[in-house]
């Protein structure tokens, strides 16, 4: 057997260089580095185009942004709790609370965060765990151009008319999850009691198109045509619309229902007080107004931010988005993982 | 083996004992929790698991898929072997088309099944201006779809060793077989065939455990009512915070997919005797 001669010289080039490449410094920028996670798709789009610049030009310090379902950033902030792998991160009500149970969290920096005066009390946890940056407003979204008449409530998804062209949501995400609990109080349940929402779905089930895995899958198969009409977030909704695809969001006549997600600090990241004055930065008027604008229109938090466009014909402040339909997490997140086995095995085929 | 073969093969026996034999031990371990708290050792995750239609059902739809994939891959990439090696003015263009998938992400290859098999995708448009359907096939979100994607993405896998197989039959055999009679039919079923069977198996075991540990392809061509086990494992863990059983579920398959390579090799061993016995 004769194998390729490699010369000492190269080898040792190689290995040089090698050396070089994996023990180069890391640049680090003067106004400190800070490691972040968003929500992916709309989320990350706007948070790379108004967060990022803003963050850099109020603090200077560089932001490695990372997109991460909720869910998963709770199951990497568990596995590495010493040593996280991110110093701020983005939640949904239901995993924060689960974080918060695991101990993930730690209280923002107390005076690295005025803008938190501008948010109503009920947008800051308690003990400063986090904070409210965002609500999401969710309806029934449609494809306007082969639905002619909007649909009126939720009911309306039964229509032998929609055979086929109903889209679900998997109960793992957050989307599929409060929806399901709209859908119970809507029909006389609860949170304990979602044997009426189930009941819908079973009911549904002949004019379900598609499961979509998350919420960013429902407007591939609206894109695709593979779906006519669903639930889904304002947010999303306008996005799509953005890029022509021809939705539109109506209000089911059991009332808009309302998602909001938070920023956290994680506990032991060496960076405590950046990471507060990021979530300052989120907080900001000028952010959220940009983040409230087309084409994201993600709700403000921030009480001074008035509604404009889009979201003006929702609501007129992050007041009145508070009366919306919404989910009781503690109660929720104990037998959410029964809630989802029993969603699967519904709709099964 | 010599003492210096040894010691160079000690990165590699290091490496898969620190990052697959420990972490492998650590899930057993972990399946072995009766509780999400991780509370009271036993097997009830196990018995939870074959105890219920659902989860016997999510084993067998993926066992099947692994099945119907290495069926479809053996039947298409048999004839292009069999060209590679019959054909040699066009090796280097069949080498080139056989290895272009392989040069994509599987991301792409799968949304390019999207986008092929959705209602208003390439194939409905297709029939649809042809007059032949009236409202959209259901082809995508279908076990079928989900089979034929994940046959085009793990092709290569097979066609490769049946070249190997293929090319390393000795011409005489096959002259021998001609000047003894036999027509071509019968030399490539007595003659060529058998003497294919180890590059057969080696293709199988690279596709069958491709197939059936695909999350991606299958999570995106299936949709949300197919179950296969590397979503619901990835479910339990993740969505669920149901790590024992997480554990329980990819245990399961692990063993059974170790069970059929099992049987695979030993097949191989007993065609290896035929060949050169």
């Amino acid at each position: 057997m004769s194998l390729p001669v490699i010369s000492r010289r190269n080898l040792l080039r190689f290995a040089g260089a090698a050396t070089l490449a994996f023990a180069a410094p890391q640049v680090r920028a003067a106004g400190g580095h800070v490691t972040a996670t968003t929500f992916p798709g709309a989320w990350e789009e706007a948070h790379r185009r108004f967060l990022l610049p803003a963050v850099q030009s109020a603090t200077g310090m560089e932001v490695t942004l990372t997109a991460s379902q909720a869910v998963d950033t709770v199951t990497k902030l568990a596995a590495a709790q010493s040593n996280p792998p991110f110093d701020v991160v983005m939640m949904d009500e239901g995993p924060f609370l689960q974080g918060v149970g695991l101990g993930l969290f730690r209280p923002m920096v107390a005076g690295a965060v005025p803008n938190l005066a501008s948010l109503p009390t009920r947008f800051v946890h308690p003990e400063g765990l986090g904070a409210y940056v965002s609500a999401q407003v969710f309806g029934i979204a449609y494809n306007k151009e082969r639905i002619s008449t909007p649909p009126a409530a939720w009911e309306d998804l039964l229509s032998p008319a929609f055979k086929g062209r109903v889209g679900l949501v998997g109960l793992d995400s957050t989307l599929g999850t409060v929806w399901m609990v709209a859908l119970a109080k809507m029909l006389g349940g609860d949170e304990d009691h979602m044997d009426p929402a189930f009941d819908f779905i079973a009911k549904l089930l002949p004019n379900v198109g598609a499961v979509a895995a998350n919420p960013g899958a429902l407007g591939t198969l609206f894109q695709s045509g593979q779906i006519d009409i669903s639930c889904h977030y304002l947010n999303n909704v306008a996005s799509l619309a953005a890029k022509d695809v021809p939705v539109a969001l109506t209000r089911p006549a059991s009332g808009w229902g309302l998602v909001r997600s938070l920023m956290c600090v994680t506990k032991n990241t060496a960076v405590p007080d950046l990471a507060s004055a990021y979530i300052n930065v989120a907080l900001s008027e000028p952010v959220q107004r940009q983040m409230a604008g087309a084409p994201y229109y993600l709700a403000p938090t921030n009480s001074k931010v008035a509604f404009g466009s889009e979201m003006a014909l929702i609501a007129k402040n992050a007041g009145e988005i508070d009366q919306f339909v919404q989910t009781d997490w503690m109660k929720i997140n104990p037998r959410r993982a029964e809630y989802i086995d029993r969603f699967n095995r519904l709709v099964k085929r | 083996m010599s003492r210096t073969t040894t010691w160079l093969t000690a990165p590699l026996c290091l490496y898969f004992v620190g990052f697959v034999g420990i972490p492998l031990l650590l899930i057993f371990f972990i399946s072995l929790h009766d509780t999400p708290a991780m509370t009271g050792i036993g097997i009830k995750g196990y018995i939870r698991f074959f105890s219920d239609a659902y989860n016997r059902g999510v084993l067998l739809d993926t066992l099947l898929l692994g099945v119907e994939t290495t069926v479809i891959d053996i039947l298409l990439g048999f004839p292009v072997a069999y060209l590679y090696v019959a054909a040699p003015r066009w090796r280097r263009f069949l080498m080139f088309m056989v290895l272009l998938p392989l040069l994509t992400s599987t991301v792409v290859r799968t949304f390019a099944w999207v986008v092929i098999l959705g209602n208003h995708g390439l194939i409905n448009t297709l029939l649809a201006q042809a007059g032949l359907i009236g409202t959209p096939l259901r082809l995508l979100y279908t076990p079928g779809a989900v089979a034929v994607a994940m046959a085009q993405i793990e092709l290569p896998l097979m066609i490769l060793p049946l070249i190997t197989a293929i090319g390393g039959i000795d011409a005489h055999i096959i002259e021998a077989s001609h000047v003894l009679g036999a027509g071509r039919w019968r030399t490539l079923r007595r003659i060529v065939l058998p003497l294919c069977v180890p590059g057969l198996l080696t293709g199988t075991l690279l596709v069958f455990t491709g197939a059936v540990s695909a999350l991606v392809t299958q999570t995106l061509v299936g949709g949300g009512q197919l179950a296969f086990m590397p979503f619901y494992i990835y479910q339990q863990a993740i969505q669920a915070q149901d790590y024992p059983f997480a554990a329980c579920v990819a245990i399961v398959l692990l063993m059974t997919i170790l069970l059929i390579v099992s049987i695979l090799n030993a097949l191989g061993r007993r065609s290896a005797g035929y060949v050169h016995g």
